[in-house]
């Protein structure tokens, strides 16, 4: 690792500043060493692909403190590959109805048989870039070639159900509550995968998920279960 | 031991919600940053009663909310000038007072502004989730709201001075704003020349410009991190102002960024008002920070601590 003083630091208004990076993973690999350093002011840090938002407490701290301190942290390693939290989690779907909603339309779009593109949306091994738009929401890249390009619908649904897996351009997430959303559904995790009242959020940006189908009644004897820490295990940097 | 008291909710109004100085450390995990909408007025009102300036606080947006005391329950109402009646009897903004169980409470609604906080002695007593008590719902009737049995020991009420500081001007607002992180995809200065008008859609996810549209650049944004005052152009040119229950990654391209100290104003604008952004530079943004911060703890420390005698008694056990 060697210093550097060349970050592109871009402030976001006067208690943030934004860290632009060229990839994914040497944003989440510095994200997680500031983390880790937890300098005083420091509030929060949020990854979204390749930036990093590092929040600040204005009113103890200058804008040109926190520059002075970014610009002196250890760049990342760039040899090692995406996933560096080295946690690959294993998450089932169902994607059979009545969790299937938009499945027909999604083979319209593609030109692909159902089977065939669930079969290539539990192929790959995805990573978390993002987590946002709702409390909890892991944005996951990049779907294969023949999965890419579906829009999102043409007006969102008032109301998709916890679990929904769905799928927008070249991205596929989980929706964890019920709330409003416009991607093309085409299945559903019988897992909780985000409890607030509990602070249980297990996804982090950078860790690694894999869907592996389940039938109708797998579903219902998992359901109600939280994605815990029996649903991942340790991602060898050379097999990621 | 202080005896349970609370208010439970008649009428909810159009939004109605507790809050505090809600979430700055779970952003990460997608959990909006919350709380209070306008900071300085739910401080206040929280010093005016004689609590801990960051209690609980329930936001009143908009007015038509009705509660009705269980117990003895010392309150005050800080921010815009609602109109507000004790079972029929006026209850002017920026006065201490103490409910008698069973009185109402109705908060009707306000000429300007759109916002007042009802601090209650203690604080309300709502559970804490994520390191607050920011709820994530508006209250609903039928719910209570805990706080403890209090009455007031005398009347205290705001100069009449510092309510009007909390307002925005009749003629509407200016915001003064630093450089978004996408400044340079909108050339000129017509952003800064232009007056737009705050529309209907407006809520504590955003204020939602109308005015003369932007040019829609030609690049997509890869989403990254957004915080509250961030002024993003959208698709048909028009301006919007992330609020305090803004999303925590957005796409838009963000054009200017409203600075710290003006944060408070934007909560309490109304549809039909208007607003005008002038730039600042960095210097500026951070000299009108210290002011505000200054302004506010001035303010704090006069109703904290100037008076020595407690504002409020708990009605305990043993009285």
């Amino acid at each position: 690792m060697q210093a550097n003083n060349k970050l592109a630091l871009v402030p976001l208004g006067d208690q943030a500043v934004l860290v632009y990076w060229a990839r994914e993973e040497q944003a989440q690999r510095w994200a997680e060493r500031l983390q880790a350093d937890a300098p005083p002011w420091l509030e929060d840090v949020v990854v979204a692909y390749v930036t990093v938002g590092v929040f600040y407490q204005a009113d103890k701290v200058s804008y040109e403190q926190v520059c002075a301190y970014l610009q002196g942290l250890p760049l990342p390693e760039v040899s090692r590959p995406a996933g560096l939290s080295g946690r690959l989690w294993s998450i089932p779907v169902c994607y059979e109805e009545p969790f299937a909603t938009d499945l027909q339309q999604v083979a319209i779009h593609t030109g692909l048989a159902p089977a065939e593109l669930i079969r290539l949306h539990y192929s790959v091994i995805y990573t978390v870039y993002a987590i946002g738009f709702v409390p909890g929401f892991p944005y996951l890249g990049y779907l294969p070639a023949g999965l890419s390009g579906v829009p999102r619908l043409p007006s969102p649904r008032r109301e998709v159900p916890p679990g929904s897996v769905g799928i927008a351009g070249r991205q596929t997430g989980i929706y964890p509550l019920a709330r409003p959303g416009g991607w093309h559904l085409i299945g559903r995790t019988p897992l909780t995968i985000v409890d607030v009242e509990q602070a249980f959020f297990p996804l982090k940006v950078g860790d690694r998920v894999r869907f592996y189908p389940i039938s109708t009644n797998e579903f219902h004897l998992l359901a109600g279960r939280h994605l815990d820490d029996t649903f991942w295990h340790p991602c060898p940097h050379d097999q990621q | 031991m202080t005896l349970p008291s609370g208010l439970r909710v008649v009428e909810a109004g159009v939004y109605s919600l507790v809050v505090d100085g809600g979430r700055p450390h779970t952003r990460h995990w997608g959990v909006p940053l919350g709380g209070a909408a306008d900071r300085a007025s739910w401080q206040l009102g929280n010093a005016l009663i004689g609590n801990t300036p960051t209690a609980p606080a329930l936001e009143i947006t908009l007015g038509g909310t009705v509660l009705q005391a269980l117990g003895p329950v010392a309150l005050t109402l800080c921010g815009a000038p609602f109109t507000a009646f004790i079972d029929g009897q006026p209850l002017p903004v920026g006065c201490t007072v103490a409910l008698r169980p069973g009185q109402h409470l109705q908060i009707t609604g306000s000429p300007r502004g759109v916002r007042v906080y009802l601090c209650v002695a203690g604080g309300f007593m709502t559970p804490c989730c994520l390191g607050s008590h920011s709820a994530w719902h508006p209250v609903r009737p039928g719910d209570i709201l805990p706080c403890a049995s209090a009455t007031i020991t005398r009347r205290r009420r705001l100069p009449d001075e510092l309510l009007g500081q909390l307002l925005p001007a009749e003629s509407g607002i200016t915001c003064r704003v630093v450089d978004g992180p996408q400044r340079s995809w909108f050339p000129g200065d017509a952003f800064f020349q232009d007056t737009y008008t705050v529309l209907p859609a407006t809520n504590r996810m955003g204020v939602r410009l109308h005015g003369p549209p932007l040019p829609r650049p030609t690049g997509e944004l890869l989403s990254e991190p957004v915080a509250p005052g961030a002024v993003q152009i959208t698709h048909d040119g028009q301006p919007i102002i992330l609020g305090v229950d803004a999303q925590t990654i957005g796409g838009y391209p963000k054009i200017a960024h409203v600075i710290r100290a003006d944060l408070d104003k934007l909560g309490q604008l109304r549809p039909g008002d208007l607003v005008r952004f002038v730039p600042v530079s960095r210097e500026q943004a951070e000299q009108a920070a210290h002011q505000r911060r200054r302004w506010l703890q001035q303010w704090l420390d006069r109703l904290l601590m100037a008076e020595g005698t407690p504002v409020f008694v708990n009605q305990s056990l043993t009285d």
